[in-house]
């Protein structure tokens, strides 16, 4: 309980400095009045935006102000959107579950069995072409991944569309088109190193004294590996899958942009481009959340699944 | 008599024990190099860096035309095994300018390898810097520095790159900067629990006894113990700091897009390639080998000097 509360003090420091690195962010920038307004406006109605936003003040008024609007998850209005920031990142994290979590389905579900298998086999070809392909699949870089993919199979074979969402009324055929492609590529870097990582814990394990008791018993082979010994092995796997979704993060704000995908990373990508303050401080805060979240997740998770941990 | 014949070995032991020490870390090193032969992976990849370097090194001597040559009257052009190629001498074809994509590769790799290794080197000095006073002066510095390294790692590291490089702007020093900013902290991790380690042991307090300085305890002690843990979390980052290098580039926050690097070729090549794969493909190509190069070589480190991940 003690490390539980102290995991979660920790977790809000996080979060109170992104809020502060943002706020600094905003003033490194440059005026941001300005940026409201534009390079074109004269200089009363730039006065008259500084003084009605509060640009005018102190900046350490400006600061607890800000901290205290965005406790109250009130990050002011886009520069760019010039609407209410919390409601887009709301529905664009939406977005970005549409492919963020088949994503994370589909590595799980690749690199449970391929591990495994990798792992019981080893040495064999089928090992060597699974380490491979998993290998190549962590070092190429993602974006030249989904340039290429586009150009195969839409480019070339044009089979699948390039870019885009589909309008939200069509049909699920032509939803699932759009989504497959970007889905897929988003899932290989997770899918890569979950596998790698299947792989070693079943190596581990399979050495246990308990796998050699099941074995002594005389249970089948079948049953020592995907009774025995993946059911230890998966607890490590579940603490790392769900720091996983953390890196998806990441890789969606690169896949979202090559995909023109209208999701929480693109705007995150968009908004720091275009040096769209509020609506960045609103993602980074999102981020650490997010992050946080999934550590904590992921540590309890491991001392519900591994009796033997004992959290202090 | 005794003690005069005592007296007369007393230096040729002591020379003895450094030529042992000496043999000792020679043979080390020379086990190292036995078992990377040895090692079909790593030693190929040792083998493809090592080219990498040399093409790096010798780029204005091996490639076949300016990178920066423009020729309008062979623009697009297919590479030479292609059907389509019109003009066999750009081996690679050439890009939407009619610049040679094999020369523009050859180049690139220089501006690759100046950010991987400048990054890995500042990295690793302001992490050593920032885990040995962590661990020495301990209390708040040692609570500051460690909250900071915290912070950084909870962020996704892109994300801290991306936003930093928009905000100072793009350029080569910047990049390295922001490379280093969010590696850092592995290494301060390292050579602070290793401070903390090796500051109880006995023969360390027996050296401390007997006037030792901190920095006979740094140099002698602390330093090669952490080597080998440093070594793997170096070719991890040589590796991923070409994967930001290449990827900041691609959106544009990287190296400048004057500048021939992987990164930008891909970008380059982003608007206008429709058909022309090629653009983009083989700057990919070298990204991704020498990616899995350094994380194979990596991979080895961690394997052959037996360091746990943490």
């Amino acid at each position: 309980m003690f490390y539980l509360a102290n995991r979660l003090v920790q977790g809000l420091i996080v979060i109170l400095a992104a809020l502060t690195l943002a706020f600094l962010m905003m003033f490194v920038i440059g005026d941001p009045a300005l940026m409201y307004v534009g390079p074109d406006a004269s200089a009363e109605v730039l006065e008259a935006y500084r003084v009605s936003l509060g640009f005018d003040r102190p900046l350490i008024v400006q600061y607890f102000e800000f901290m205290r609007s965005a406790v109250q998850l009130d990050f002011g209005v886009s520069y760019r959107h010039r609407v209410d920031v919390v409601p887009i990142i709301g529905e664009r994290l939406l977005r970005s579950a549409e492919l963020a979590l088949p994503a994370m389905f589909l590595a799980a579900l690749v690199s449970i069995p391929v591990g495994v298998i990798s792992a019981v086999h080893r040495n064999s070809w089928i090992d060597y072409v699974a380490r491979f392909t998993a290998l190549i699949g962590q070092a190429a870089p993602n974006f030249w991944v989904g340039i290429m993919a586009i150009l195969f199979f839409s480019s070339y074979l044009g089979i699948l569309p390039s870019s885009g969402r589909a309008d939200p009324g069509s049909s699920i055929l032509v939803q699932s088109r759009h989504i497959l492609m970007p889905m897929i590529i988003l899932s290989l870097m997770p899918m890569a190193y979950l596998t790698r990582m299947m792989r070693s814990t079943v190596l581990e394990v399979i050495n246990e004294d308990y796998v050699r008791t099941a074995r002594a018993k005389g249970l089948s082979e079948t049953k020592v590996i995907y009774v025995h010994a993946l059911r230890n092995a998966l607890i490590p796997y579940i603490t790392l899958y769900a720091l996983q979704f953390g890196w998806i993060l990441a890789g969606s704000m690169v896949i979202e942009t090559v995909f023109a995908w209208p999701g929480f990373g693109r705007l995150l990508m968009d908004s720091i481009r275009m040096l769209d303050i509020p609506v960045v401080a609103a993602g980074l805060t999102t981020v650490a959340a997010l992050y946080i979240g999934l550590n904590l997740l992921a540590d309890m998770l491991y001392t519900l699944l591994d009796p033997r941990v004992v959290n202090r | 008599m005794t003690t005069t014949a005592e007296a007369s070995q007393q230096p040729p032991s002591g020379e003895r024990k450094d030529t042992q020490v000496v043999a000792a870390r020679r043979s080390m090193w020379k086990a190292a190099l036995r078992s990377l032969y040895r090692s079909k992976a790593a030693f190929g990849s040792a083998i493809f860096l090592l080219l990498m370097i040399f093409i790096a090194l010798t780029a204005q001597w091996i490639a076949p035309h300016d990178p920066q040559g423009i020729d309008i009257g062979n623009r697009m052009l297919w590479p030479v095994w292609s059907a389509s190629n019109s003009n066999p001498i750009y081996l690679l074809g050439t890009d939407a300018l009619g610049r040679d994509i094999l020369s523009r590769l050859i180049f690139a790799s220089q501006m690759t390898l100046v950010v991987a290794i400048s990054a890995v080197i500042v990295s690793g000095l302001v992490g050593i810097f920032m885990g040995l006073i962590s661990g020495f002066f301990g209390s708040w510095m040692d609570a500051v520095i460690m909250r900071l390294a915290d912070l950084q790692l909870a962020f996704p590291s892109l994300l801290i790159g991306l936003i930093v490089m928009a905000l100072i702007g793009s350029g080569v020093v910047e990049l390295i900067f922001v490379i280093a900013l969010t590696q850092w902290a592995y290494y301060a991790r390292i050579v602070r629990s290793e401070v903390i380690k090796v500051r109880e042991t006995e023969y360390v307090q027996a050296s401390r006894a007997l006037g030792a300085g901190n920095m006979r305890l740094i140099f002698k002690h602390v330093l090669p113990n952490a080597l080998a843990s440093m070594l793997v979390v170096a070719s991890f980052t040589l590796a991923i700091a070409i994967y930001y290098e290449a990827s900041l580039s691609f959106f544009g926050l990287g190296i400048p897009p004057a500048i021939p690097t992987w990164g930008n070729m891909i970008a380059d090549a982003r608007n206008i390639m429709l058909r022309n794969w090629w653009f983009a493909f083989f700057p990919g190509l070298a990204i991704t080998f020498t990616v899995l190069a350094f994380n194979l070589l990596g991979d080895w480190v961690r394997d052959h000097f037996d360091v746990k991940a943490e």
